[in-house]
């Protein structure tokens, strides 16, 4: 009934953050219309680096104790980040065009990391495919989810590394966090399409976690239903064996 | 009169659009799963999914 209402919420949520950065904000001075694209862009872009963090603790998580919740976490974190990761470059590819000119360049190292980091964790989700052992898989995937978590400060830090085409951080220069510089109704709207898609993400996140848990057991559960008959018609010891 | 307005409006419908449309086709395929797992978990004898 909590998740029902969680996934009803996060509907009227999107549809009124939508209403608010599409008809209500007005469009900025220089960018025009395709500013307003950036209410989705950064907001899946922060969903999807929460959803990969979660993925990497779990990841940690599982080596050290061997805790099936734990690939079940894992595992949801990294499906909901990749499909988070692909609405934000989708947005930035619909922002670029009109903007820089551009849907891709890359010669960008914000752009190009970021392309990485799909991939990466697409590896980590095509990597479980490989094995029925449910043991061995999430071993090789908490390993493979810790070598892509390696990207992650280079997606974050790549425009203050390197210069390219995109902008350094608006909001995560520490001396902007208080005063952004950016009217305060985008901000209103940025922080409103936040708060709306962070439902959705919690929502998918937590589905997709029962699903694996499901998962798990059934799997496992046949698991021993294939070797329960093995079992039964072993022969016996002998008795001075 | 330059269309180059209408050219961006395109953009920014595409972009709410097709993530829209992908977010919730994710999420009608997650509670499909779900439905059917929750299903082979109360009848054991049908097969499950594996879990991957």
């Amino acid at each position: 009934m909590a998740l029902r209402v969680l996934g009803i919420s996060a509907v009227v949520a999107i549809v009124a953050a939508t209403v608010f950065g599409l008809f209500i904000v007005p469009a900025d001075v220089n960018q025009g219309q395709p500013q307003r694209i950036l209410y989705l862009h950064v907001a899946t872009a922060w969903l999807a680096y929460l959803s990969f963090g979660v993925t990497t603790v779990a990841c940690i998580w599982w080596l050290i104790r061997r805790d099936p919740r734990a690939d079940a976490v894992a595992l949801a974190g990294a499906e909901v980040g990749v499909v988070f990761i692909a609405s934000t470059i989708w947005a930035g590819m619909m922002w670029g065009r009109p903007v820089w000119g551009t849907f891709w360049d890359w010669g960008d190292p914000r752009l190009t990391s970021t392309a990485v980091l799909l991939a990466l964790y697409l590896g980590y989700l095509l990597i479980r495919r490989l094995t029925d052992d449910p043991q061995r898989r999430a071993t090789r995937a908490a390993i493979i989810g810790i070598i892509a978590a390696i990207d992650l400060p280079i997606v974050h830090f790549s425009v203050t590394w390197w210069r390219g085409l995109h902008q350094p951080p608006t909001f995560g220069d520490p001396e902007n966090i208080l005063n952004p510089p950016a009217p305060g109704q985008f901000v209103a709207a940025l922080l409103f399409m936040l708060a709306a898609f962070s439902l959705a993400w919690l929502w998918l996140a937590i589905n997709r976690y029962r699903l694996a848990r499901l998962e798990w057991s059934a799997e496992d559960a046949a698991r021993r239903g294939a070797l329960a008959p093995a079992a039964s018609v072993a022969p016996a010891p002998e008795p001075n064996a | 009169m330059s269309l180059e307005p209408i050219g961006d409006v395109v953009f920014v419908v595409s972009a709410y659009v097709v993530i829209f449309t992908g977010v919730a086709v994710y999420a009608a395929t997650l509670v499909r799963r779900l439905r059917r797992a929750e299903r082979a978990a109360a009848a054991p004898e049908e097969p499950a999914e594996p879990t991957r």
